[in-house]
């Protein structure tokens, strides 16, 4: 079969030509690559993301929102460290004395980015263009009846009184009435000018084929120029790349709204020596179960109160969040939060207790098989889950633990649509949910947003609705009085650990990779992370 | 039959990948008695390869080598079950469609043209939104979106061996259709379907593979997409944990390439005109 | 093969079948993504949702053309199809058509070239394993491309975004372009971040046609033609490339037109590794948001794409084989 007779003294030359070529062809294409200029003078801050963002209109794209509401806008006013509000573009504000009135001071000498002076009218404009044409804050339409303007007041007039308002308020931002008022539909308005904000930075590019957005500092800001000079914002499809871009210098930290930095990376990262890490307490909860109160047996409190005891948390906290965990309490949220009640006990781990429980609701294994019984029925739950590797690992975890004492774990593990649809539609037995900073906070506070059953929402179990949560849920909203909040803040949490309609896995201290050379970062507890409004101001990069 | 006995022997290559597969197969059947560890056991999690973890462990702790033979078993199953499926559904269709012609024909052809014009692995992501995660379910999925290539292929045999002098004699003595099929027709293309089952079941073990990754599979079983999964999303790649990342990949390319030294053993020794290329 | 039928006819016909998989297939275009569980609207709304009266909600859906029995649906889009309205995509919050074309515009920068050189890599690579067949180069030419095809293309391209990109830092770690540049350097930049995926893009396609060239190049081998050309003294080269070749390129064309729709959407592994912003991403992302406007429209790109190169295939076979004529 030997064919090669004078051929062959050919062949290697032309794949030696071939090879030849492709290395120049290779070698010539990253040196043209490389050429970006960097003036030495500026502070650049290079900041990734992982979210995914598709247009700059604020309204439309959820996260291009949450972004500039850090930086091209500005909110009346914001969370401070200290977990109270702190003033913004308000620099004062008064509640009456039944909730049903808000009087907010607007700051002098604000500006709009295009140099318009931004009034009180602009943001009584605002607020009633947010309550009847954005659909993500259509509450307000059963909330605020009318707002007036005073001078520099702008005042509230609700149609019921509303206690968590300041709360609500620090997520929405006043936009320029110049610019929006004749806009019907803001989702599909497509001007340049919908950027236009009042914030530390203007919005100079957005690169949807590079994913990267370009701020550049506003000089002309009312509380003084920011310590940054250029924001850079990279987006990734994914965490995999976003740290290899960290590791290797490409960006200078990470920033994801309500996110918790995956533990799993951290080893690598310490490894790679540059990169370091600031931490706070999270101020929602990562993982935590919820029930279906409405069917049988998890509407029996006994049961859950069994589940709460099967769960070994400090192996979750361990060996999922890899030390960075605490053991919650039956409250749900966690120390940092205001008017934390410090006398509901922690949640344990009690396996014994768990079984005798059980059984005492008449809940045996009568045939031996390893899984209870309950009226004849074996008890073989759906556990809901979203497929993300996190979730799947955490529902591993709770079915070796619930299995242990006799209560069969069928995981329903789907992607986040069919997760929302279940979950709404009430089809599951347990379902494994996160609360955000936020929505910890938002609704009556204290994670009522999550379980109030009169709430929607795609993140909202809305399953508990005992008369006493809901009149509890009610009268706080009802109330400006700092007291009562505390008094009924303490009984929300009393009343969670008494129903128990969730149960947190694990409260974590979250961790915010930064490379070295940047200091005095602020963290933020709602945005979640050193990349925040307060940081600009005071972060400061190390010259070399 | 003899003609059967021939195809099944003497080709290296197609030895070699038989050898591999046996390998593969024995793995999957022996795996609870040679894996050192329970693949399920939580423990200290990111252990380096050491004597204890042949390959270290995984996130969560569990004992990868012990993982990839759990493994096997799932893509095995998977790849075989779902090709079983996929050529038997194909080969009836092939097999009416080319008998009948006619209307039937027209409209069995019809819906193979409909599949394979319609992207698979989107369809396939789809399906199996819709279905939900399990092993049965991602057998199904690949199973009834695999068949029309097999389809095809056994029709436009069937049509050639039903112009054939003996099928035409037969069918003149007052042979059936059915007996027809079964006698005459079956025996000629059975070693292309041979070929197409083995080339399917890598397929379906290829889809499961790129599945279980984008996490559509079955979240408690151990297959090596799920492992590759969890290598991504929870720092194996970027901490270079190869130990972790290298195996799963390594195995199905290795399954993938034995079966395909086998389906071109048997085409080789079919027949020189079914010297085809591989339908993806 | 048993029809005679005119040329003429034999088009006619296929046309009509065509129709009519085409018919089919707008109808599953609709109706595949509305059986998936998940409403789009919650996922406008955001992950927190805060509270929106159910008013709000019904007004949302009848924004988007989601209201009403899903018969009137179907019309509804049949009608906005034929008059080229492919509607707006809840995900991207833009006109389908725009959304599409700016993902389809880097699915075709990838994988033009990387048919376009797989195909010239594999004829190379086929035409000489043909030529000096059972030697040391065609088992290395044959064992190297076989294994690259069984490997999971998105393993690889993992492993290789790990090696070139982060270890070595040779290349970027995925999507099209760093961005700030424009003219030369922009081409340059979108180049030096194709590297990879082109390459392990092309490498692939070429494994997939190798096996077709070599056994097309052995199935003429010793051939009359072949063998006078080589007595007419012209060289092993010439004989192999002018002629072997040449036979080779009608099943490469035709397989490479079955190949369509896989490289429209098959890669999409891919494309998710290297962050790469193509069609495969996009499907990807519509079908976790339940996007269905986009995942309508991309299926029937895709759908017509198929169908055309198919009928191209059909028409290169009749035109090319003198037995179908």
């Amino acid at each position: 079969m030997s064919k090669c007779v004078s051929g062959c003294g050919r062949l290697p030359t032309l794949l030696f030509g071939l090879v030849l070529a492709i290395l120049l062809l290779a070698s010539v294409l990253p040196m043209a690559g490389c050429g970006s200029n960097e003036t030495g003078e500026d502070v650049v801050l290079k900041v990734g993301s992982t979210k995914s963002y598709k247009t700059t209109n604020k309204f439309s794209d959820y996260w291009y929102g949450v972004l500039s509401g850090m930086t091209t806008h500005d909110s009346l006013i914001k969370l401070g460290t200290d977990m109270k509000p702190v003033p913004w573009l308000a620099t004062s504000w008064e509640v009456s004395a039944d909730s049903k009135q808000f009087t907010f001071t607007i700051a002098e000498d604000v500006k709009w980015h295009d140099g318009t002076p931004l009034t009180p009218e602009d943001v009584r404009f605002s607020i009633e263009y947010h309550r009847d044409k954005v659909t993500n804050s259509a509450w307000m339409k059963d909330v605020i009846d009318n707002v007036q303007v005073d001078g520099q007041h702008v005042i509230l007039n609700l149609k019921k009184p509303y206690g968590n308002l300041l709360t609500e308020f620090m997520t929405y931002q006043p936009v320029p009435k110049h610019i929006w008022e004749d806009v019907d539909d803001p989702n599909t308005y497509e001007g340049a000018d919908r950027t236009v904000g009042s914030g530390p930075f203007k919005l100079e590019s957005w690169d949807e084929t590079a994913g990267k957005f370009t701020f550049v500092a506003n000089d002309d800001y009312f509380q003084g120029e920011p310590n940054v000079d250029k924001l850079v914002v990279e987006v990734f499809k994914n965490m995999d790349a976003l740290v290899m871009a960290l590791s290797r210098g490409d960006i200078d930290t990470w920033w994801d709204y309500s996110g918790e930095f995956p533990f799993t990376y951290v080893p690598t990262l310490l490894k790679s020596g540059d990169i370091k890490f600031a931490s706070a307490t999270f101020l929602g909860v990562p993982a935590a179960l919820g029930f279906n109160l409405g069917e049988a047996p998890m509407n029996e409190l006994g049961f859950r109160q069994a589940v709460a005891k099967a769960i070994n948390y400090s192996d979750i906290s361990s060996l999922v969040f890899y030390s960075y965990g605490t053991v919650p309490t039956y409250g749900f949220v966690p120390s940092t939060h205001p008017n934390f009640n410090e006398s509901i006990p922690s949640l344990e781990y009690d396996t014994a207790a768990a079984a005798s429980l059980l059984d005492s609701l008449g809940m045996t294994d009568s045939n031996s098989n390893g899984t209870r019984e309950a009226g004849g029925q074996e008890i073989r739950l759906d556990l809901l889950v979203q497929n993300t590797a996190t979730n799947i690992r955490c529902s591993e975890f709770v079915k070796q633990y619930l299995e242990a004492v006799g209560i069969g774990i069928n995981i329903v593990s789907v992607d986040s649509s069919t997760w929302v649809a279940k979950k709404d539609a009430m089809d599951y037995d347990i379902v494994l949910f996160r609360a955000t900073p936020w929505g910890a906070l938002m609704h009556a506070g204290e994670g009522s947003g999550y379980f109030d059953s009169r709430r929607t929402g795609q993140g909202v179990l809305h399953n508990l609705s005992v008369q006493e949560y809901l009149d509890a849920c009610d009268a706080r909203l009802s109330t400006g009085d700092a007291d009562q909040q505390r008094a009924i803040d303490l009984q929300i949490q009393e009343l969670h650990a008494e129903y128990l309609p969730g149960i947190a896995l694990v409260w974590i201290e979250s961790v915010y990779p930064y490379r070295e050379g940047w200091n005095d970062w602020v963290i933020d507890h709602i945005y979640g992370g050193v990349v925040s409004s307060f940081s600009w101001f005071k972060v400061t990069k190390d010259t070399d | 039959m003899s003609r059967l006995r021939h195809i099944l022997t003497n080709n290296k290559a197609r030895n070699a990948g038989v050898a591999i597969l046996l390998l593969f197969a024995l793995c999957a059947t022996l795996a609870p008695w040679i894996a050192p560890h329970d693949p399920w056991e939580f423990g200290p999690a990111f252990l380096h390869p050491s004597t204890t973890n042949l390959l270290g462990t995984n996130d969560v702790g569990q004992d990868i080598f012990s993982e990839l033979l759990y493994g096997t078993r799932n893509s095995l199953l998977v790849g075989f079950a779902a090709a079983f499926i996929a050529v038997s559904l194909g080969t009836v269709v092939g097999l009416v469609a080319g008998f009948r012609k006619g209307v039937l024909d027209d409209l069995l052809m019809g819906v193979t043209d409909v599949f394979l014009v319609v992207p698979m692995l989107p369809l396939a992501i789809l399906v199996s939104v819709y279905l939900g995660p399990s092993i049965w379910n991602l057998i199904l999925v690949v199973g009834l979106l695999w068949w029309p290539s097999t389809a095809r292929v056994i029709r436009s045999q069937v049509l050639s061996i039903r112009e054939s002098g003996y099928v035409e004699s037969a069918r003149a003595l007052g042979a059936g259709d059915l007996w027809l099929m079964w006698r005459h027709v079956l025996p000629n293309v059975l070693p292309l379907l041979m070929a197409k089952f083995v080339l399917t079941v890598a397929m379906a073990m290829l889809m499961d593979a790129s599945l279980s990754f984008l996490g559509l599979g079955d979240p408690i079983a151990k297959s090596w997409g799920m492992m590759l999964r969890y290598a991504f999303m929870r720092g194996g790649f970027v901490g270079g944990m190869w130990w972790w990342y290298v195996p799963p990949g390594l195995a199905i390319g290795l399954c993938i390439l034995s079966l395909t030294l086998i389906s071109f053993g048997i085409e080789e020794k079919s027949d020189p005109r079914l010297k085809r290329v591989l339908e993806r | 093969m048993e029809r005679h039928q005119h040329p003429a006819a034999e088009v006619a016909s296929k046309a009509v079948r065509y129709l009519i998989v085409f018919f089919i297939i707008m109808s599953l275009n609709f109706l595949l993504p509305r059986l998936m569980p998940g409403d789009p609207v919650m996922n406008i709304l955001g992950e927190e949702a805060s509270y929106a009266p159910p008013e709000v909600l019904e007004e949302l859906k009848a924004d988007w053309g989601l209201d009403g029995p899903l018969y009137v649906q179907y019309f509804r889009y049949f009608g906005n199809y034929l008059t080229g309205d492919w509607g707006h995509s809840f995900l991207c919050m833009r006109p389908v058509a725009d959304a599409i074309g700016l993902h389809l515009r880097w699915t075709l920068a990838l994988f033009l070239p990387a048919i376009i050189l797989g195909a010239l890599l594999a004829t190379v690579a086929g035409a000489l394993a043909a030529w000096y067949r059972k030697s040391k180069l065609d088992i290395g030419f044959s064992a190297a491309f076989l294994s690259f095809y069984s490997m999971p293309h998105y393993w690889l391209a993992m492993v290789l975004l790990f090696v070139f990109g982060f270890l070595l830092g040779w290349f970027p770690l995925g999507k099209v372009t760093t961005g700030d540049t424009s003219g030369l350097a922009y081409v340059a930049d979108v180049g030096w971040h194709m590297v990879l995926p082109l390459g392990l893009l092309t490498v692939s396609k070429a494994a997939y046609d190798f096996l077709v060239v070599r056994n097309s190049v052995i199935s003429i081998y010793g051939e009359d033609y072949v063998l006078m050309a080589q007595a007419k003294g012209l060289s092993q080269m010439a004989v192999l490339f002018r002629h072997t070749v040449r036979n080779a390129l009608a099943p490469l064309i035709t397989v490479t037109a079955i190949q369509f729709g896989v490289i429209l959407s098959g890669t999409l592994m891919v494309e998710i590794v290297f962050s790469w912003p193509g069609m495969g991403t996009l499907i990807y992302e519509a079908i976790g948001a339940r996007d269905y406007p986009v995942l309508q429209g991309a299926f029937f790109i895709i759908a017509v794409c198929m169908l055309a190169a198919n009928f191209i295939a059909d028409m290169v076979y009749v035109w090319l084989d003198p037995r179908m004529r």
